[in-house]
């Protein structure tokens, strides 16, 4: 059986693989397909990681520009808890930032004396925050926080 | 066929391998970019946090060193990362580089200036760095310099009340009619009389005066009796203005003593130029309402805004103090042009127009429009108790305002 010689004309022009005898295709069929499907992941091992911490990051900031709005509100001399936590939800709802929670410490908060100090934490789980990403690559549902600390206004 | 098949082998990977080398540097590209933002974002926090506080200890007269030591804790403080009772935790607070200096905020022309130095002191700024790491393949290789600065000034304000005194203002506030409470009205004398003809036209007597307990009027005034009584006791020295706007009308009334005369209603008249006197203004206000000028006419909101403007910028306020316009009215305006056009001219001039909407008849949208236009805050009040808490939560507005 003679063999078909393949000729620059058939591979020379173009890498496409309409150009090539019904044979050759049969035979290369897929080869690049296996390939890609062993390089892929090493892109994949890079971009994804850096989606979610940037996205991590990034909620991890807006949650504490939420608390420190947040912490502007307490600090101030009528500042009451309740406008602070109207406050941060409508900041966190506003970045989409679901599940959000405020905390204070000092707990006895209401009755602070002009200067003293006191923390405020806005925290978000992981759950309902990470990127829709097919891999998960958050091995935990460890919380996202934004902190601020301030002193009470006189 | 084999060679050429071998030829073509590998030819993916390869690919994929050279643009490996540009995806990882895009991409430890986007992570030190999204570390410099995140740098950036937490030191203008901690830069804001530091100052807005500073300048309310140097309202409170605390010793300079003291507020110098106390904001720099707090610029440092707010780089923690770490846990939540962990004050130290993350990143190392003596990375931080905090500057604080202390100054003179002064006000013209529409323009804030921070000018360190100078007496009296009156404004603080605050600016903080920190490096921020570049990332190269994981690791960090290097790190550029994160600055915020935030400046804030304690400042005195002034502040000018826009009162409208339109003929709604008699009008009763709970039941929302004046022609159902004339007989009982204390003042009303025709209605009293003896002369059958006066007694007859009790409800134009009822029309001029201020009910003095049901009517908005007399809801009012506790409200900014109070409001003198805060301004006092804060431990700025705030001016105070009073403006009051209906429209120009000319109509007979019968005043206090029974006796039918033509009564001119101004469009917008000054009732008290820029004073620290607060209780005076209010009083003599007060007096001038309820016995000898007839509170009638439309609403002209707009000339009140205008009037007030001119009395806040005028030569009887302070060159450096913040300007705060308070604008109350129970209605609509029904003369004169939009008043969030006045509004956004007076805060062109750096004036901030709060409105208070009190009454259920008032057109809150027109006044919300009107504040934001005025870049200040809208109210509304359903009784006087609500009125009275507007107007203290306004006097006890911090005075410190960010001008960096």
């Amino acid at each position: 059986m003679q063999l078909y010689k393949v000729t620059k004309k058939d591979v020379g022009v173009s890498w496409g693989l309409t150009q090539l005898p019904r044979r050759v295709r049969v035979a290369r069929r897929g080869v690049e397909a296996v390939e890609a499907a062993f390089s892929l992941p090493l892109i994949i091992l890079i971009l994804f990681p850096v989606l979610h911490i940037c996205h991590n990051w990034h909620n991890e900031k807006m949650l504490k520009f939420a608390a420190f709005e947040a912490a502007k509100v307490v600090g101030s001399p009528n500042g009451s808890i309740s406008e602070a936590r109207q406050i941060f939800e409508e900041y966190t709802n506003a970045f989409g930032i679901k599940d959000a929670e405020l905390e204070f410490e000092p707990l006895n908060y209401a009755n602070l004396v002009p200067d003293t100090p006191f923390w405020v934490r806005g925290s978000a789980p992981m759950r309902g925050n990470k990127l829709a990403l097919p891999l998960n690559l958050s091995f935990s549902n460890r919380l996202r926080s934004g902190q601020v600390i301030y002193r009470k206004e006189g | 066929m084999s060679r050429q098949r071998k030829s073509r082998k590998g030819v993916s990977v390869v690919l994929v391998m050279a643009m490996l080398v540009p995806i990882a540097i895009i991409s430890f590209f986007a992570l030190s970019l999204a570390n410099i933002q995140r740098h950036e974002a937490a030191s203008q926090i901690a830069s804001d946090l530091a100052a807005k506080y500073g300048a309310n200890a140097i309202a409170r007269e605390i010793e300079i060193e003291v507020i110098r030591e106390r904001a720099e804790e707090l610029a440092r403080l707010n780089w923690t990362h770490g846990d939540f009772t962990d004050r130290h935790g993350g990143t190392d607070p003596s990375r931080v580089a905090v500057e604080i200096e202390f100054g003179v905020t002064r006000f013209g022309d529409g323009q804030v200036q921070f000018q360190p130095g100078g007496s009296p002191t009156n404004s603080i700024r605050v600016s903080t760095g920190v490096p921020a790491a570049i990332y190269s393949f994981g690791k960090p290789m290097g790190a550029v310099g994160v600055q915020a600065s935030a400046a804030v000034a304690n400042v005195e304000r002034d502040i000018c009340l826009v009162i409208d005194r339109s003929g709604s203002m008699t009008f009763d506030l709970q039941t929302h009619t004046w022609h159902a409470d004339k007989s009982k009205h204390p003042q009303n004398k025709m209605a009293h009389s003896n002369d059958k003809f006066i007694s007859a036209r009790a409800n134009e007597w009822w029309w001029a005066w201020p009910h003095p307990e049901n009517s908005r009027w007399a809801e009012m005034m506790p409200a900014i009796y109070a409001l003198a009584n805060e301004l006092n006791l804060t431990l700025q020295d705030e001016l105070l203005s009073l403006v009051s706007y209906s429209s120009t009308v000319t109509e007979p009334r019968y005043d206090q003593d029974l006796i039918r005369k033509q009564f001119t209603s101004e469009e917008a008249t000054i009732e008290a130029t820029p004073t620290y006197n607060y209780y005076a203004v209010v009083r003599d206000f007060e007096d001038k309402y309820n016995k000898r000028v007839p509170v009638m006419g439309g609403t002209n909101i707009a000339a009140g805004i205008d009037l007030g403007r001119s009395v806040l910028s005028g030569p009887d306020s302070r060159n450096f103090a913040f300007k705060t316009m308070i604008l109350m009215t129970d209605g609509q305006f029904n003369v004169g042009r939009d008043p969030w056009l006045a509004a956004q001219e007076a805060s062109d001039i750096g004036i901030e127009v709060y409105t208070v909407t009190f009454s259920r008849d008032a057109d809150i949208p027109s006044m919300e429009r009107t504040a934001e236009f005025g870049k200040g805050k809208h109210f509304h009040a359903a009784n006087g108790e609500q009125l009275r808490e507007i107007f203290l939560e306004i006097a006890n507005t911090p005075p410190g305002i960010f001008i960096e």
